[in-house]
């Protein structure tokens, strides 16, 4: 690495910040200024706000930053091994479907736990809905039954 | 638009000029960064110190040679854990303003005396250790002679140490990132009356029979 | 080559021309996804500014930039004034390893162009090209969380915690379907990844899974529809720039363009070809890089095109499909088809199975 090849960003990154500065500039002398206390307020689509801010969210958000440092770990292991797999062989590939593999495992388990669910979990889950349908039929076949052998 | 390997680079007292003021510019935003960082009573702003911190590390990774791992911080200190915190501190504690952070006086010269130690420690031992080593920094493809320092610059470089000397401590990555997986699951998850088996919290609603077109329960 | 006046004087060229370029075309993107959405809504889009309705975008941004920018009360203002700036940079920044054209010679002679200067076409041609890529995106996310918290209200809030949880997750995936393309190319440097593509062998057809893939993470990762969740007008108001207004709301709103700009051009990179095409562009005719640009330019306009054309065919998804989309999908996914990659690959360098399993 040469770091004269991050001169030509670092005048990028000049051009930039001068376009973010300049914009603001232009807009501080160009825009009007007329603050009135229903502006200044945090928007409440025009009604006044009633209750503060949400103080706690689903840990689900957090789990998913937590997820995320795993697998971003992983795919920065995966580029340079990308680089060299034609060289490393065999060896290479075994050595990364194992590490993969691991990951994998964790992933499998936190998959089960519902992790990338996001929907808000029914109660009354899918096997004790058919549990009951089964039970009701039954008891629909029964009393039908019964009524049969009771007419014949 | 590599120089000549072996090229001579202007020298102030036996240190390379250029490197040396990149060096001391990082160390003082670093220095700068750290202080706020610690000072703020604001956790965001404390995240946004931090990034700048970790900025700095990577710039230093950058300016010893090892472009990759530069690169690896900013993605995964700066992309991910970062990003970590802020959510951890939203989640928990959402509301705008200062957060008290008043820990107690004991406390706070106890922190004091673990950053001095920890401080003392790493350095002795960089000192010790690398004193007076010389890290060549190897430009493009050019062979690195067995033994020698050499920063792993390339990523091909980085991976030839890593998949062929380094195997086992890599494939042991893989279990440290199961276990936090896993951790994370078990700190998050919650015993559910209706469910055998203990599931991670998540809204509920009621499941209503009319939408299922079916009677009243039994 | 030694670095003096004319490098730098090159560098700063490459920096101004991308600029201006990029610039342009999301001047010109913004009018064109109107104007393409009215067409197909059967309606007619602006046509008052310019021929065509074509000065439309510039007539916006005149009138952003002499808005009144509210500043809320409760606003953190430290991060209330960083959020758009960490929207606009890493957008511009990203760019710099867009490989928008083949290098060229001046003034130089042979293939090492001795006595002469290389312009690259290309502002940075970093040998961790594509790592400087998903860094940048990587920093981007702190927009939309820090507006999201700095605003001090709740839509906010909530779209800037959205937000970045989808822009992570897609994050994911986005670099896990760039992971392919290394391996087929074998290097992270974009130009690189190019020219292992020349002769037609675009990575789009080997690699079909994981550039619909990256396309979709693409369309996540800017928060563009059906992805938008972020600023569902329905529920969360604007999402998180809905404190921002006047000049700071334009620096967001150009942030988005000039990152559906960046990543359609390096979808064309890592699966189109990039700059090769039809016409000789190998340096044996005169004007072969202007050739090479158009080509490269050509794709990314298509790619962008497809980006509207998803905006107003599809529905927005719902918060649980884009995560299970993202985790159950195409993560998966893309790591089982990495690997089957990696072992063809794999097979094809060593040419047969004995020396594969001796190692290289």
């Amino acid at each position: 690495m040469e770091l004269h090849d991050y001169l030509p960003i670092l005048v990028l990154l000049v051009v930039a910040l001068l376009f973010g500065t300049v914009s603001r500039g232009l807009s501080a002398l160009l825009h009007p200024r007329d603050p009135t206390p229903e502006k200044l307020d945090p928007y409440e689509c025009g009604i006044v706000p009633e209750r503060d801010n949400p103080e706690r969210f689903p840990v689900q958000f957090y789990l998913v930053a937590m997820i995320f440092i795993a697998f971003d770990i992983e795919v920065i292991f995966l580029y340079p091994w990308a680089v060299l797999v034609r060289r490393l062989g065999v060896f290479g590939l075994v050595e990364m479907a194992v590490f993969v593999a691991i990951v994998f495992v964790a992933y499998g388990y936190i998959r089960r736990e519902g992790v990338f669910d996001w929907a808000p979990r029914k109660k009354l889950d899918r096997t004790l809905l058919l549990q009951r349908y089964r039970r009701e039929a039954e008891a629909a076949r029964v009393a039908s039954g019964a009524s049969e052998t009771e007419a014949a | 638009m590599s120089a000549p390997a072996g090229q001579a680079v202007p020298l102030l007292l036996g240190l390379a000029i250029g490197p040396t003021i990149a060096a001391v510019v990082i160390g003082i935003v670093m220095v700068v960064a750290g202080i706020r960082l610690v000072t703020t009573d604001n956790v965001v702003h404390a995240a946004i110190s931090l990034m700048g911190v970790l900025a700095g590390v990577a710039a230093t990774f950058m300016l010893l040679g090892a472009e990759f791992l530069g690169w690896t911080q900013v993605l995964v200190y700066i992309g991910a854990i970062v990003v970590l915190f802020l959510f951890g501190v939203m989640l928990t504690r959402a509301r705008l303003g200062e957060a008290d952070l008043d820990a107690p006086v004991a406390q706070r010269w106890a922190a004091a005396g673990t950053a001095v130690l920890v401080f003392g420690l790493l350095t002795t031992v960089f000192v010790k250790v690398f004193g007076s080593a010389e890290i060549t920094v190897v430009t493009g493809q050019a062979p690195r002679e067995p033994g020698a320092l050499t920063s792993p610059t390339t990523a091909a470089d980085l991976a030839h140490d890593l998949f062929r000397d380094w195997v086992l401590p890599f494939e042991a990555v893989s279990l440290v990132l199961l276990a936090a997986l896993i951790g994370a699951i078990v700190l998050a998850r919650r015993d559910d009356r209706e469910h055998t088996r203990p599931r991670v919290a998540r809204p509920e609603i009621e499941v209503i029979d009319e939408e299922i077109g079916r009677g009243g329960e039994t | 080559m030694e670095f003096d006046g004319w490098t730098a004087l090159i560098g700063t060229g490459t920096v101004v021309a991308v600029f201006v370029v990029v610039m342009l075309m999301v001047i010109l993107a913004v009018w064109a996804e109107r104007r393409v959405a009215a067409v197909m809504q059967t309606r007619i889009g602006p046509n008052r500014a310019g021929p065509f309705g074509l000065l439309q975008t510039i007539a916006d941004g005149i009138k952003l930039l002499m808005k009144e920018s509210i500043t809320p009360r409760q606003v953190d203002r430290l991060v209330y004034e960083l959020a758009p700036l960490l929207a606009v940079l890493p957008a511009f920044l990203a760019l710099a390893i867009v490989p928008f054209g083949p290098g060229f010679c001046i003034g130089g002679q042979g293939t090492d162009c001795s006595g002469g200067y290389f312009v690259d076409m290309q502002i940075a041609n970093l040998n961790v090209g594509v790592l400087w890529f998903l860094s940048m995106s990587a920093i981007g996310v702190y927009a939309a969380l820090l507006a999201g918290w700095g605003s001090g209200s709740k839509y906010p809030l909530l779209g800037g915690v959205r937000a970045s949880a989808q822009v992570i997750s897609y994050e994911a995936a986005l670099s896990l379907s760039v992971v392919p393309v290394v391996v087929a190319a074998g290097t992270l440097d974009t130009q690189g990844i190019v020219l292992a593509q020349s002769q037609y062998r675009w990575f789009l057809l080997p690699l079909f899974i994981p550039a619909l893939f990256f396309f979709v993470a693409a369309l996540a990762e800017t928060n563009r529809p059906p992805f938008d969740l972020v600023e569902a007008e329905s529920e969360l108001v604007g999402g998180f720039h809905t404190e921002y207004s006047g000049v700071r709301f334009m620096l967001f709103f150009l942030a988005e363009y000039v990152n559906v700009v960046t990543i359609s051009a390096l979808f064309v990179t890592f699966f189109l070809g990039g700059w090769t095409g039809p016409y000789p562009v190998a340096g044996s005719v005169n004007w072969a890089p202007l050739f090479g640009a158009i080509w490269f330019l050509a794709k990314t306009v298509c790619i962008i095109g497809i980006f509207f054309w998803l905006r107003v065919t599809l529905p927005r998804l719902r918060y649980d499909q884009l995560m299970a989309l993202c985790w159950k999908r195409l993560i998966p996914i893309n790591l089982v088809y990495l690997m089957a990659v990696a072992v063809w690959v794999a097979y094809q360098a060593t040419g047969d199975l004995p020396r594969l399993v001796g190692g290289g």
